[in-house]
């Protein structure tokens, strides 16, 4: 494969994220190609369905790198993060030892025992390792999710790219991978860790880049309701919801609306497709209520224009 | 650099790495383009999106968008923060000051006569307003609130530890130990226990008035014993008030808490709090198995839905909700008005408190 070269300026960063359908605003286009630039992890916040995963997915297609993705959660500990040994195959091999009975030192079991034959490689090993076509993308998503000792050990990983196995040494990374954190912000991820990233704050966006987005990305939906979408959508982020629908969340009513075989929102395919945006029985309630008056909203706006 | 200054001024923290990682950026982007630049200082000086508002104030009072800003490292102006606008100076200061006016501390009123109390020194002490104790009262008081025990429930986390018992076992070190000729009996792994994570939502609006005070020295208490303890007040709306309990002297606790909340003495909406909560910050604070202690009298002004649908939310949301009444300290309390029904049907306990005996009582049952 060959290696593609990391962008050159800003506005390479954004042609290249929307080359794989990722339309980035400015900001978030400055960020990533800091990070990519700096070599610096980059920490992405903001609500769920918002992209930040995306980002680091449509990172590594664009940059052709291969993508290796830990996902958080509570008690996330080395041998799931980084390494663990093969116990089994390890007990076989001390066992084939002692059968055959050979005159074998302890210390050369051990040796032949600890060997990188029987290491599994977890995700943060692996993106240390070298890969042909350059380094990988590290995408550690959802870090608010890990529990304190864990983000130490990352801090630790993400200043130096190294990480030490008791039996075997230290593994450095020979190139830095391109690090991407996400984070929900269910819990304040401590400072001393996004201090060594670059911080970028994920919000919704604007109408128009929804449009584009929708546009992109579920091209099945056609230009009205694509539009319709939008404006529902939008209509709903400025309500009071225990959860405001996301990007995602935009995409997959599109593609449900177009599954049902519909081409434009009636009150009655609202209501019977609104779980696909609204996760929340209070939500989906206050809105049912509401529905005629959401749907005129949207018939002024498209009169309007 | 001036608005590293500034920044620090306006209470974002900031090292010299960060610094030094906004001098790399100003390096690799072209900082003709003043958004660009804007944004690139922006992910390496602030981490938090609360404080972005401060930043892209200070940023544009120091480098105006006509301003031409010479290439090169010394880019920065050379601008003391004295040299600020006068309208630049009060936008930050504006920011800084978050939303609403600064409220002057309450001037304490007349002393509450109470015989509502049972415990009769320690009741008069906890009913006194503590703007009016002497420091030796304050500090009586205060000693009675920190011997207040930390919350004592234990979650299981899914960290494991070495240890004699568990269902786990730790196969790496037995086969160390098998490698190494040693025969030794497993070694298992037990789940670490942690305290749970609590949120305590007092309600200072006008009826508990008495109360709030005396609420708040126990919230600075608490989290002075336990690290996660989330705090947050309510009468028309919600102020987070965790940070501003920080500080270890409960003087200055209480001092800038007071002045962070605008709303003392104000009327109970207690369904739109809890709901604008519920939006806000449950899903950051309530995660992980936090419980939730809410200190009101549920005397409910507003809609009587609404609240319904905000409590039963936020007994979903949280592990436990317990709700601290100081009205029901008398044995013929019955939770009938609406707002207080609302709160007994969706508890999972309620207690009552009203002096510092029930509360040290309270902490050491909750053993959720």
């Amino acid at each position: 494969m060959t290696r593609v070269a990391a962008p050159a300026s800003v506005d390479a960063t954004r042609a290249l994220l929307a080359g794989e359908n990722y339309l980035a605003d400015r900001n978030l286009a400055v960020v990533v190609f800091l990070s990519l630039k700096l070599g610096r992890p980059l920490f992405l916040e903001g609500d769920a369905g918002v992209g930040k995963t995306e980002v680091a997915k449509v990172l590594s297609k664009a940059l052709g790198r291969r993508l290796i993705r830990l996902q958080c959660y509570e008690g996330l500990d080395v041998s799931s993060a980084v390494y663990e040994w093969n116990y089994l195959r390890q007990v076989l091999e001390v066992r084939l030892a002692e059968a055959a009975s050979e005159r074998e030192t302890r210390a050369a079991l051990t040796a032949e025992v600890f060997d990188p034959r029987f290491l599994l490689k977890r995700p943060l090993l692996q993106a240390l390792e070298a890969h042909p076509e350059g380094p990988p993308v590290l995408l550690i998503d959802e870090i608010d999710r890990a529990d304190e000792p864990f983000e130490a050990f990352l801090l630790e990983m993400l200043a130096d790219f190294q990480v030490s196995i008791p039996e075997l040494g230290t593994v450095r990374a020979a190139e830095p991978p391109i690090v991407i954190l996400t984070s929900n912000r269910t819990r304040e991820v401590h400072d001393a860790l996004k201090r060594r990233c670059l911080y970028h704050w994920l919000d919704y966006p604007d109408a128009a880049r929804e449009l584009a987005i929708v546009r992109a990305r579920a091209p099945e939906a056609g230009e009205a309701l694509a539009q319709q979408i939008v404006r529902f959508v939008q209509g709903l982020r400025d309500r009071k919801l225990f959860k405001a629908p996301g990007i995602a969340e935009s995409l997959e009513w599109a593609r449900a609306i177009v599954a049902l075989g519909e081409h434009a929102l009636s009150i009655d395919l609202v209501d019977e497709t609104l779980g696909v945006l609204l996760k929340y029985e209070e939500d989906l309630h206050s809105v049912r209520q509401e529905l005629p008056t959401l749907m005129a909203f949207i018939k002024d706006k498209g009169s309007a224009q | 650099m001036t608005l590293a200054q500034a920044l620090r001024a306006g209470g974002v923290r900031l090292g010299t790495d960060r610094l030094i990682a906004a001098a790399e950026v100003l390096a690799v982007i072209d900082i003709r383009v003043r958004p660009d630049a804007k944004a690139g200082l922006r992910a390496t000086l602030i981490n938090d999106p609360a404080d972005f508002e401060l930043f892209d104030q200070l940023f544009d009072a120091l480098y105006p968008p006509s301003t031409r800003v010479p290439p090169g490292s010394d880019w920065v102006i050379p601008q003391s923060p004295q040299s600020l606008s006068p309208p630049a100076l009060r936008r930050l200061a504006e920011a800084l000051r978050a939303a609403g006016p600064i409220h002057t501390t309450r001037r304490p009123d007349e002393q509450h006569t109470d015989a509502r109390g049972t415990y009769a020194a320690t009741d008069q002490l906890v009913h006194k307003d503590f703007e009016q104790m002497s420091s030796a009262e304050l500090e009586q008081a205060r000693r009675l609130l920190t011997t207040t025990p930390a919350l004592s429930a234990m979650r299981r986390t899914r960290r494991y530890v070495r240890g004699p018992v568990g269902s786990r076992v730790d196969v790496r070190q037995l086969l160390r130990a098998s490698a190494s000729g040693r025969e030794s009996p497993p070694v298992r792994l037990t789940p670490v226990r942690k305290p749970r994570d609590w949120v305590l939502l007092i309600d200072i609006s006008g009826s508990m008035a008495v109360y709030a005070r005396m609420f708040l020295h126990f919230a600075h208490a608490l989290s002075r014993r336990m690290r996660p303890l989330e705090t947050f007040v309510f009468a028309t709306r919600l102020t987070r008030l965790t940070r501003h309990l920080r500080p270890l002297d409960p003087d200055v606790a209480l001092t800038q808490s007071a002045r962070a909340v605008s709303d003392w003495d104000g009327g109970t909406r207690i369904g739109a709090c809890l709901s604008g909560f519920n939006e806000q910050w449950s899903r950051r604070v309530l995660a992980r198995g936090a419980g939730v202690i809410l200190l009101t009298d549920g005397l409910e002004r507003g809609d009587a839905n609404a609240m319904e649908q905000a409590v039963s939310r936020l007994s979903r949301s949280a592990r436990a909700l317990v709700w601290l009444n100081p009205l029901e300290r008398s044995a013929s309390y019955a939770p009938l008005a609406m707002g207080a029904s609302i709160l007994a049907r969706h508890a999972t306990r309620h207690y009552s408190a009203h002096n510092v005996r029930t509360l040290h009582d309270l902490v050491a049952m909750l053993g959720l």
